[in-house]
């Protein structure tokens, strides 16, 4: 958000009706919007407007919505939230390896949609901002010390457990792929290595969570990744 | 045991007759006689299949050889022209009886296939009368809630107004959720490869518990599956499915209040997750029917009657099995069973 300006918001639809009545939600709630009908056009409007968020619909005609996102994550770091009506979790997991924030599956309630707006605008300016400790309920990480702390107590991590902490941590709210985090904790080359993921998050909500078989922090989205959340 | 001995009988009567117009008119037409017991045959043949036919054969060449070949009135066999005579009745009868049970059997297979296929167009036609029931109530009440907002009548009261507005919404969630229960049993129907990764069975119930524990309300649960289990292989979005189908049933046809309670093992060979409720439990003569489709046995929950018949048709999608047992909480419990694929190879030994 920047200054007093109200966020500029990009849909990319190809249906009509959806852009007619997403606009009048959105400009209700005081969000500026323009839109696209096909992904050629929208990645054109997202370099000449610089928008502060993209809808973007998977199913779009020609240029497919994950080529979108691939072309538009080469130079832009600009929220994109995925509206789907695809379900299948390949699907979604396509759209976020291939950079999209998030993913909401069509139809959708104007509540929910606002909602995951307004957290990936908070997620930006965080970034941009990059706060040096980040709290949430007990848990507070410092990443300038690589401290972590939980209602006070400090927990140690190894090196392997703090980076997915931190990468989790610093998307909150956000899906991660199993393939984005095994990249972040491992490396390139160990995209696979699905079992290690599952152990390093296992020490994790132990070494963090009351309950680590109930977690409040560190959540799982079945066959898709995981994510941070926050208000925990 | 008259109906399977009436085809013989009619083998047996259908000789006879023959006979009886044969020896009528055997002065006057000498090959007569044959002719109308092979016709004996073929008539048994086609109305009672392979043992009426041998039967008919037999009687026919014995009514042939006692009454027609010389010397008539006994089975002696004299001239050389006669045995001759009986192995050619004999041949064709049995030619002609083969021919025309197989015949028989043919037709019969074909009436069979078409009262099936009846049957099956019946179901179709029960199950689109549902589906069609479950999408135009909601429809209509949307578009009489729009046209009434449009074009009242007489000015409306605000919370008139309100009230049409929640009608809109609450039907449109209702299509939502039906059309995406057909949607999720069309694409389980159609087939589908499981996708097998390495999973940790707690973390799963654990989302799936987080995310529909809305439908659970504030029933006392028990969640049992710890995340010291070892890791298994399976697909745990078809479990995801599975599970959450079963817990929304609970949700639904348990009594607000009562207790679940979730437990979740890994074997070697198979996952195994239980959900089990203290609600009025389902009899055992109606297991199999809860997971039928578009199967309402109760009133309540606005689903179209898919959530078990998903549940089931998702287990089953990676080879697993639903089944439902007497709870130790005195209602139903839910068992999932997966197989647990440690090895790709054992995919292709199973």
């Amino acid at each position: 958000m920047r200054g007093e300006a109200p966020p500029n918001i990009l849909m990319v639809d190809d249906d009509t009706h959806v852009l007619r009545s997403l606009r009048a939600a959105l400009e209700s709630h005081g969000y500026r919007v323009r839109s696209a009908v096909n992904g050629p056009t929208a990645l054109e409007s997202c370099a000449a407007e610089r928008p502060d968020v993209v809808l973007l619909d998977l199913a779009l005609p020609g240029l497919d919505g994950v080529e979108v996102c691939r072309r538009l994550r080469n130079w832009s770091r600009v929220p994109i939230l995925v509206l789907s009506a695809r379900v299948h979790e390949s699907q979604k997991v396509q759209a976020l390896d291939a950079g999209a924030d998030d993913y909401i599956t069509k139809p959708f309630g104007t509540e929910e949609l606002l909602a995951r707006i307004r957290a990936a605008l908070r997620r930006d300016q965080a970034r941009r901002d990059e706060e040096p400790v980040i709290q949430a309920g007990g848990l507070v990480i410092d990443l300038v010390a690589r401290r972590v702390t939980v209602d006070g107590r400090e927990v140690h991590l190894t090196p392997t457990e703090y980076e997915l902490l931190r990468v989790l941590a610093t998307n909150p709210d956000r899906v991660l792929t199993h393939t984005q985090l095994l990249r972040t904790a491992l490396g390139s080359g160990y995209e696979d290595a699905l079992d290690n993921l599952r152990t390093f998050i296992a020490q994790l909500r132990r070494k963090l969570e009351r309950e680590p078989s109930r977690p409040r922090w560190i959540v799982t989205e079945p066959a898709v990744g995981y994510r941070f959340r926050p208000d925990g | 045991m008259w109906k399977r001995a009436a085809p013989y009988l009619v083998a047996v009567l259908s000789v006879l007759v023959a006979t009886a117009i044969a020896v009528r008119l055997y002065p006057i037409a000498n090959d007569f006689p044959a002719l109308l017991l092979l016709a004996a045959v073929a008539i048994s043949a086609s109305i009672g299949g392979y043992g009426p036919a041998f039967v008919a054969t037999m009687c026919g060449f014995l009514a042939l050889d006692f009454f027609f070949e010389s010397p008539p009135f006994t089975l002696e066999v004299t001239r050389p022209g006669t045995p001759l005579d009986l192995v050619a009745f004999l041949i064709v009868a049995i030619l002609l009886g083969t021919l025309n049970a197989r015949l028989r059997a043919a037709g019969e297979r074909a009436s069979a296939a078409r009262r099936e296929a009846e049957a099956a167009l019946d179901a179709r036609d029960e199950a689109l009368a549902i589906v069609s029931h479950d999408l135009r109530t909601p429809l209509t009440a949307i578009k009489t809630s729009v046209s009434t907002l449009r074009n009242p009548g007489a000015p409306l009261a605000d919370g008139t107004q309100l009230e049409l507005l929640g009608t809109i919404e609450a039907e449109a969630d209702r299509l939502v959720h039906f059309v995406s229960d057909a949607l999720a049993m069309t694409r389980l129907e159609a087939g589908i490869k499981p996708d097998r990764q390495w999973n940790a069975l707690g973390e799963i119930a654990s989302a799936v518990l987080d995310r529909v524990g809305p439908v659970l309300g504030d029933r006392p649960l028990t969640f049992d599956v710890p995340d010291t289990l070892p890791l298994a292989r399976f697909d745990a979005g078809l479990l995801d499915q599975a599970l959450s189908n079963v817990l929304e049933n609970v949700g639904v046809h348990t009594p607000p209040g009562t207790p679940v309670a979730i437990v979740g093992r890994i074997e070697p060979t198979h996952v195994r997750l239980e959900v089990s409720d203290a609600g009025p439990g389902i009899p055992p003569a109606l297991r199999d029917r809860v997971f039928g489709k578009f199967e309402r046995l109760s009133d309540g929950g606005i689903g179209a009657g898919l959530g078990l018949a998903i549940a089931r048709a998702a287990t089953q999608a990676q080879g697993g099995q639903l089944l439902i047992e007497d709870s130790p909480l005195g209602g139903a419990r839910f068992v999932l069973i997966v197989p647990n694929v440690v090895t790709p190879e054992a995919v292709d030994a199973r």
